[in-house]
């Protein structure tokens, strides 16, 4: 048994690895797009190794890597959205309900964006252009909601999630889910 | 699975990743490599430049091997850049107009 109120390991090396290395691969990605070709696709390649290495760790990893312990139904992610608001959310010890969907979200879009940008091929032009460049816009713009809410969660919680995502601890509550 | 089997094997999975993305980065070829192809491919496509092929079947061309043939942009407009090697041993480059065909002049190599 865990004892409350003390530090224990939630984000384990590779989950931590794994978004780190795709906020620096996206990075170069979208940096990368006009000016240096073999670099954006090998960069775009990587994305989606680390996504599928992402999915299977979703399944086997440990405790709080897996989906089944952050993909809430509707009703527990609409009352936690609606607990935000008000400003008395509940203390997740892993991803809560939004933001456990926001990494589905976000792994879906950076999907369609790499799956898109090897459709594109040789073309200049085309239906998969289109879509790799929405989706690429898109994922920028869950981004910021991505950020938006840690900072939001962790002014809320008073805790501070970035941290927590480099070194894996959290603090362990009385009330946690 | 344990905690510490799941810490373990979660390395192996970010050992995956690193020499995954090592690999991948390896591979990378050097800015505009690629996108200079691209552009001398549009720009064939487009009729803008000549293909080679057309250049290196003039009369005068024949006999001669070559060695090189570059295509470049020079002071705004495309020139196709032939190092070529003649039957007594002698190398030249010579320099055409790549949209045109117009001969530009040559240079003796060393």
């Amino acid at each position: 048994m865990v004892a409350e109120n003390q530090k224990v390991l939630v984000w384990d090396p590779f989950v931590r690895v794994f978004h780190w290395s795709l906020v620096l691969t996206y990075l170069v990605a979208w940096v990368s797009a006009e000016e240096w070709a073999s670099l954006h696709e090998q960069a775009g390649y990587f994305i989606l190794v680390l996504i599928g290495l992402r999915v299977v760790w979703g399944v086997i990893g440990t405790r709080h890597a897996q989906f089944r312990d952050f993909v809430y139904g509707r009703a527990t992610t609409i009352g936690y959205l609606k607990s935000l608001k008000a400003g008395t959310p509940r203390h997740y010890l892993g991803h809560n309900p939004a933001g456990g969907w926001m990494v589905i979200v976000l792994l879906l879009s950076l999907v369609v964006a790499g799956v898109s940008g090897i459709l594109i091929g040789d073309t200049e032009h085309g239906l998969w252009k289109e879509i790799h460049e929405a989706s690429a816009n898109l994922t920028l713009l869950l981004v910021v909601v991505h950020i938006s809410g840690v900072i939001a969660a962790s002014l809320m919680h008073g805790e501070n999630l970035v941290r927590a995502m480099l070194t894996g601890r959290k603090m362990r509550r009385s009330e946690d889910v | 699975m344990s905690e510490t089997n799941g810490i373990r094997l979660s390395w192996v999975f970010v050992a995956v990743a690193l020499i995954s993305g090592a690999a991948l980065l390896y591979d990378v070829a050097p800015a505009g490599a690629s996108d200079d192809h691209d552009e001398a491919r549009e720009l064939m496509a487009s009729g803008e430049v000549m293909p080679l092929a057309d250049l290196l079947a003039r009369p005068e061309l024949e006999g001669l091997r070559v060695l090189e043939a570059d295509l470049e942009r020079e002071h705004g407009r495309m020139v196709y850049e032939l190092e070529l090697l003649d039957p007594t041993g002698r190398v030249d480059k010579r320099y055409y107009d790549a949209t045109s065909g117009e001969p530009l002049g040559a240079r003796l190599e060393d």
